[in-house]
């Protein structure tokens, strides 16, 4: 009985995998246009191809989880189905097998004919598009249940699809913005999973298939203590969190003269919300206390003299992402000094040699594709980003004068380039009133750096080649000294591939090496780290799903120290040891007691 | 003489909407029992109850000696159910959805199976969706039969039939089920089929039975009186025992069950010049009791 019940599930559903292969046979050639830029290779949370497979799998998702009851529905054959002398249990259970089956199924088809597709135009490059993991599946599950409670409520396959998405959306808004435990999100989505699937059984077992009103009855009679149950498990999880942060730690870190700044975390979830950080000021002896309580702000940059922060104040975004609310000057003492921008805007800074003034634009985003720090770190990368050409004039270059407010704007246009013209403010020197820009126009094959003055006057013109700094093969750069002579870079390889959920082995390389020249006129290349370079080297198991901005989760952070003269290495979420271009000796400094 | 099923004061709505009102209702075993009302009236939500698949608000029900809501599988497993629609699969073919519902019964009868397939003219190899109506009423006979059911409950299983198909379909029925002495509970509104198979019938408007009697006895007892008044008939009384009456200028139709000197006296004393007294179809006896429902 049950082997002809699955047979005719899978029969059923035979269509929906076809039409779901048919999207894959479609979309495959279509990829590579999609993909990244090749600069963005280590940047995969941006994978736009990726995101658009994913997407389709969570549509199969809720189609599946509509079909189970809404088919039958549709087609009239449910009374056939039920009269048939076989416990519904049966019947629900067989169906949300081959849902999940098949969802697997899916995933695994997807995999296989999406996943590593070569890029446009640079076929020396595998892009990876898929990243199946754990709390992805769970997801699915998730979407796929919510469609199929629908569908037991005398929704067709059209009303179940919708219904499931709505309801999978309430589930989403419920445990993210309230946060019930959305620093758990594998827990989470495991626990509504299993919680849905245990409901839809109950709801068969009991109910008829007919008088709504019995039927949400009896599903509220058998949900409110389900829901209330895991609500009040997590709810006491995150009080006890609250109460007991437990181990914390750091996760993002800004060098000042009297410390670090740190945005610290108790739980990682696979996907950041910075609504759960929480930013401390840490002393040279290690010891952590609390600078922020209740802002959700991740410090950009401190100025030299360490009496400003520049900090990006976000918002969660329903738990799928982060909204980034504003940018805004912070005294340290944590009080609001000025307000940069209030959109999602770009922005590009420099603090003066002196550190009473900034130098700053913000720009409107038309899409964003890569990090965009690009002041927190100095080397010399292409920023992949497309601006709106419609949004005032291309620069805006104002300068803040930290203690008064006062905003001055500098009217400089650059005579170069086109609308996607752009510049990066390399340095400002507020006591001679200077600012060095480089502008990076894609038609040209320079990067020209101007000098001008803050009337908007260009007193200094030179070329640079676009790559200045040549750095060998698969080698990153992480962090400068400040005067530019010494460089960390980074490796990182891996992971073997082990399907479905990529679990792999990432080896993490890093390597301190001299900069031949900084002059920037130059184009500079970096020789291949010797072995004796690399000071340190890790193994991290991870998913891929877990890469964030490209970055391995307890990936060791490299910050320049002046304090020290060495790069400040953090490891371990709290360990900070040292490396300094002398004696090139990891040094244990200090742990963050938070 | 057992019950094969057994209502009392069976209460069911929808949306506020009355549709069964404390109905009782008993079929003897091995009878065949026509359930008669009109569309809307309630007939298929009563085999649906019967079946498990509706709750009800009040009363009880009980199929074969057990409670279709507590004890389903157990009941289906004796139970033969067309539907009125006979929806099935589509994608399969006739002799996939043989095998695919022969799964589900120890009892399935497979020589059985193979006689009706043949018998009614069944290609085992034809996909249901090319097959006609009339293939398809007689698909949903043989999966409802080939397991070899204690009862028959049968929607309306001939709506949409034409009459050539209408008629072969009823008299396999009776044939294939009569001698076996199994219970068959069909609804119908189409009343000449009814009294060409049915034993008992049951003619249920607005949410109750109003007749529940054997045919013979149905077509006996009930007349239809014209009484002619020289007088207007505003001010006639209808007499008891009367089960409707319509009222014209100068004359009143009743209906009526099992006529009698009473009758006849009460019309009578009201100044009737004269009484007709004729026999009824049960066409006429359904239209006249269930006239007016909505």
């Amino acid at each position: 009985m049950v082997r002809a019940l699955i047979w005719k599930e899978l029969r059923e559903h035979l269509w929906t995998v076809l039409a779901l292969c048919l999207c894959l046979v479609v979309l495959k050639p279509s990829l590579p246009h999609l993909a990244p830029e090749p600069w963005l290779l280590g940047q995969q949370n941006h994978d736009i191809a990726g995101r658009l497979v994913r997407t389709l799998l969570a549509i199969y998702a809720v189609l599946l989880g509509a079909h189970t009851f809404g088919y039958e529905r549709s087609r009239g054959t449910l009374a056939y189905l039920l009269t048939r002398p076989v416990d519904r249990r049966v019947v629900v259970g067989v169906k949300i097998f081959v849902s999940v089956l098949l969802l697997v199924v899916g995933g695994a088809i997807s995999t296989l004919a999406i996943n590593d597709t070569r890029g446009f135009g640079w076929d020396h490059t595998t892009i990876r598009v898929l990243k199946a993991s754990l709390p992805h599946f769970s997801a699915l599950v998730l979407l796929t249940e919510c469609a199929t409670v629908v569908s037991c409520f005398g929704g067709t396959v059209a009303a179940s699809l919708v219904g499931g998405s709505a309801l999978c959306l309430v589930l989403v808004v419920v445990f993210k913005v309230l946060s019930l435990g959305h620093e758990a999100g594998v827990p989470t989505c495991l626990l509504s999973a299993l919680g849905l699937s245990l409901i839809t059984m109950r709801v068969q077992q009991n109910a008829p298939f007919s008088g709504w009103r019995k039927k949400a009855w009896l599903t509220a009679k058998t949900m409110v203590p389900a829901v209330a149950l895991v609500g009040a498990g997590l709810f006491v999880w995150n009080l006890y969190l609250t109460l007991f942060p437990g181990p914390m730690g750091a996760e993002i870190v800004r060098v000042a003269p009297e410390g670090l700044y740190v945005t610290g975390w108790t739980l990682r979830p696979p996907l950041g919300c910075l609504s759960q950080c929480r930013s401390y000021r840490v002393d040279w002896e290690g010891t952590a206390t609390r600078w922020l309580k209740f802002r959700n702000v991740r410090v950009l940059s401190v100025s030299p003299d360490g009496r400003y922060l520049l900090a990006e104040d976000f918002r969660g975004l329903l738990g799928f992402g982060e909204l980034r609310n504003d940018v805004v000057v912070l005294r340290s003492d944590g009080t609001e000094c000025h307000r940069i921008s209030g959109r999602e805007r770009f922005i590009d800074f420099a603090w003066g040699s002196s550190g009473s003034k900034l130098a700053f634009y913000a720009r409107q985003l038309l899409w964003w594709t890569g990090p965009y720090q690009n002041s927190m770190t100095s080397n010399a990368m292409l920023l992949p980003f497309e601006f709106d050409p419609y949004d005032g004039p291309r620069f805006e270059l104002r300068v803040l004068t930290l203690s008064s407010g006062e905003v001055v704007s500098v009217p400089f246009e650059p005579s170069v380039g086109d609308r996607e013209a752009f510049s990066r403010i390399l340095s400002f020197d507020d006591r001679a009133n200077t600012l060095r820009l480089q502008l990076h126009v894609p038609s040209l094959e320079s990067m020209p750096i101007v000098k001008i003055g803050l009337n908007g006057k260009v007193i200094e013109e030179r070329t640079s080649p676009k790559n200045s700094v040549v750095l060998p093969a698969d080698w990153f750069e992480i962090e400068s000294s400040r005067n530019r002579d010494w460089m960390v870079l980074k490796r990182q390889k891996g992971p073997q591939k082990a399907w479905p959920f990529s679990l792999g082995t990432y080896k993490l390389s890093l390597a301190l090496v001299h900069k031949p020249s900084s002059n920037e006129t130059q184009t500079v290349t970096v020789s291949s780290p010797d072995p004796k370079d690399v000071f340190f080297e890790t193994v991290i198991d991870t998913e891929a799903e877990n890469l964030a901005d490209g970055r391995l989760p307890n990936e060791p952070q490299v910050f320049w120290s002046e304090r020290y003269g060495a790069f400040l290495i953090l490891t371990d979420w709290t360990k900070v040891q040292s490396i300094s271009p002398q004696d090139r000796i990891l040094k244990e400094r200090f742990t963050i007691r938070f | 003489m057992t019950k094969a099923i057994e209502v009392s004061s069976l209460s069911k709505s929808y949306s506020g909407r009355s549709v069964l009102k404390e109905l009782n209702l008993s079929v003897h075993e091995g009878s065949v029992y026509a359930f008669l009302g009109r569309n809307g009236a309630g007939k298929t939500t009563l085999i649906k109850i019967l079946l498990g698949l509706l709750d009800f608000e009040g009363g009880q029900s009980l199929v074969l000696g057990l409670d279709p809501v507590n004890d389903g599988q157990r009941l289906l497993r004796q139970i033969g159910y067309v539907s009125e629609d006979h929806a099935h699969y589509e994608w399969m073919t006739a002799g996939e959805l043989i095998r695919f519902t022969s799964a589900f019964y120890e009892t399935w009868d497979t020589r059985l199976a193979d006689h009706l397939s043949r018998r009614l003219d069944l290609r085992g190899d034809r996909t249901i969706r090319k097959m006609s109506r009339g293939e398809k009423a007689k698909l949903s006979l043989l999966l409802a039969l080939a397991h070899r059911p204690r009862l028959l409950l049968l929607d309306e299983p001939t709506a949409g039939l034409d009459a050539v198909v209408r008629r072969q379909f009823l008299e396999e029925t009776i044939d294939l089920i009569a001698e076996e002495g199994r219970t068959i509970f069909f609804s119908s509104h189409l009343i000449d089929e009814v009294e060409r198979v049915a034993d008992y019938v049951g003619i249920l408007s607005r949410g109750s039975l109003v007749v529940e009697t054997p045919l013979a006895s149905l077509k006996d007892s009930f007349r239809s009186v014209k009484a002619v008044f020289s007088h207007e008939t505003f001010s006639v009384r209808p007499p008891p025992g009367v089960f409707g009456f319509r009222r014209f200028e100068r004359y009143v139709l009743f209906l009526v069950d099992a006529y009698d000197e009473r009758i006849k006296r009460e019309l009578t004393t009201q100044g009737a010049d004269r009484i007709e007294v004729e026999p009824m179809s049960l066409e006429d006896i359904f239209v006249e009791l269930t006239r007016g429902e909505a």
